[in-house]
């Protein structure tokens, strides 16, 4: 199988403190990738080392290589590993523009300035991310005035403007009820075809419901990595096990 | 005996907001009742739009008009304004998406400390700095409108600074990461996304400014000449706080001359309350 990120022995310090240590990881091209583990093992600053964003904050210190598509992302410009390494947020932060403006705004960044072609990406965007019938009629309405789970979509939909291969999303579902859980669920599902997805999740139901492959972190290591049923089926650690089981919640 | 606390905690509260609007309906019912004798003297045309202001008749009639002063107010508090706008978001952007946390916190202390420091000090500082400097530039004798608008505009920029940096921080920490996530320069998302966002907070701290630099007595006094001329950038001029100031304590109680500055006073009082309904319209307007 093609593999979009690969990461050889990453390693990850906030102010000398190890959060990461020692990451080995094949993620395949166009599934879905689950990261699961116990709060602060890591997960988010993962996220942010493969899209290069912890590289940039202060006081961080990261070794290793992680490879996007061969490359090393070290020695890409930042701005051009963003474009193809989408990142989502936990908590959705919509800009404050209306929902057309927020769709379009980095559309416009990259030099995209023909109307019909702005509307053509705003609408199939929007349709990926499930939203489109919804807001056909009120584009114009602020973003803020949106549900919180239609809020998160419409950050999906803005991250997918920009055309990444990599989507990774850091628990996107958190603040949502299990109705909104779901729709976001299946769009997920859908996007895979065309997108390589990584998700972080503490729902490990979700976790099953829409992964390939499952990555277990703990304590900054990563214990176990395998295609989803047999992570939940045969866990080879433990350490899995016992998580799974709920012992660390 | 919990409710009694309560009823008793809300009777002071109740007691201290109507002390508080008392207070604040005397001073206006004293001002208007000192300055309205002016206009039995003076019409009331004459007083706002002329310009000659010769409250003794040492040589000549008396005259009372504050049209200069009026114009020097305005003039002095928006050119303080617009140095202060300017140069209080540069530091503003700075403080709160360049600097790291760590500076804001060195940096935050500083600009703090110069909301403390007397305006008679900045007055002196004026003095000897500012006006020298305009001296060397050809100014006759230094003290200018632009001199006191500097200084002024030092005066505001604590205040500016510090509100508009709080509400650009918020900002940029809700939306600065999703865009820098899709690739998007910081600087142009600090221009697309934080300044806009954080604009009507910089107006209602313009407003507060504004109030601010139109009372401003003692520092503007010092550095603007105090010489009843219409207002230009390097000429000298007067503002109304500073006639008061200079002149209520010479002025002869019931006489024409008290009851004008205290017209005067009523003037600049009306002054600022019809600048702070324009805006609050204006704002309202705009945003909705
Ligand atoms: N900006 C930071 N500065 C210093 N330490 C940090 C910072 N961000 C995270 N950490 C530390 O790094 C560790 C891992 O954090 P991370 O956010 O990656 O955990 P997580 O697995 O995403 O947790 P959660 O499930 O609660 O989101 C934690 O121990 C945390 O204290
Ligand atoms: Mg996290």
């Amino acid at each position: 199988m093609e593999n979009t990120l690969t990461l050889h022995h990453v390693s990850a310090s906030y102010d000398g403190k190890a959060v990461l240590e020692d990451i080995s990881l094949e993620i395949p091209a166009h599934g879905i990738t689950a990261i699961i583990g116990p709060s602060g093992c890591g997960k988010s600053t993962l996220l942010r080392c493969m899209n290069g964003m912890l590289r940039e904050e202060k006081g961080t210190g990261i070794s290793g290589e992680i490879l996007l598509g061969g490359q090393d992302i070290q020695k890409m410009e930042p701005e051009q590993l963003r474009r193809r390494v989408g990142l989502v947020f936990q908590t959705p932060a919509p800009f404050p523009f209306s929902i057309y403006r927020n769709m379009t705004y980095a559309l416009r960044y990259y030099g995209v300035r023909d109307k019909k072609e702005l509307d053509r990406q705003v609408r199939e965007k929007l349709e990926m991310a499930g939203l489109y019938e919804e807001v056909s009629q009120e584009l114009d309405k602020s973003a803020h005035k949106l549900s919180g789970g239609q809020q998160q979509r419409l950050c999906i939909a803005r991250a997918l403007t920009v055309e990444p291969e990599v989507l990774l999303l850091d628990e996107p579902c958190s603040a949502l009820d299990v109705k909104s859980s779901s729709v976001i669920e299946r769009m997920l599902v859908q996007l895979k075809e065309r997108y390589t997805i990584v998700i972080v999740t503490h729902n490990i139901a979700q976790a099953r419901r829409i992964s390939d492959h499952v990555a277990f972190l703990f304590g900054g290591r990563l214990v176990e990595f395998g295609t989803t049923a047999q992570i939940f089926s045969e866990p080879r650690e433990e350490q899995t096990r016992d998580f799974l089981e709920g012992i660390y919640g | 005996m919990r409710r009694w606390k309560n009823r008793i905690f809300s009777g002071v509260i109740l007691a201290m907001t109507i002390l508080t609007v008392l207070i604040l309906a005397f001073v206006i019912y004293f001002i208007v009742k000192e300055a309205l004798p002016t206009f039995q003297e003076v019409k009331l045309t004459d007083f706002l739009f002329g310009q000659r202001w010769m409250p003794i008749a040492y040589t000549g009639e008396v005259s009372f008009g504050i049209f200069n002063f009026i114009m020097a107010t305005l003039y002095v508090s928006f050119v303080a304004l617009v140095i202060a706008v300017f140069v209080g978001l540069g530091a503003a952007v700075f403080l709160s998406c360049v600097a790291s946390e760590r500076m804001r916190g060195i940096l935050y202390p500083f600009v703090d400390l110069l909301a403390g420091i007397p305006s008679v000090i900045y007055g002196f500082i004026g003095l000897a700095i500012l006006v020298k400097y305009f001296i060397r530039l050809g100014i006759p004798t230094g003290s200018c409108v632009l001199a006191a608008g500097i200084l002024l505009a030092v005066m505001l920029l604590p205040f500016l600074v510090s509100s508009c940096s709080e509400t650009m921080l918020k900002v940029k920490e809700a939306y600065l990461p999703a865009a820098e996530a899709m690739g998007i320069s910081k600087w142009y998302a600090i221009a697309t996304i934080v300044l806009p966002a954080s604009w009507k907070n910089i107006l209602m701290s313009m407003i507060l400014a504004i109030g601010r630099a139109m009372g401003e007595t003692m520092a503007v006094m010092m550095v603007m000449g105090n010489a009843n001329l219409f207002p230009r950038l390097l000429g000298k001029s007067e503002s109304i706080a500073s006639v008061i100031a200079l002149e209520m304590g010479t002025a002869v109680v019931d006489s024409t001359h008290y009851h004008a500055l205290y017209a005067a006073g009523m003037v600049l009082m009306i002054l600022l309350f019809v600048i702070n309904l324009v805006i609050m319209f204006l704002r309202e307007k705009i945003i909705d």
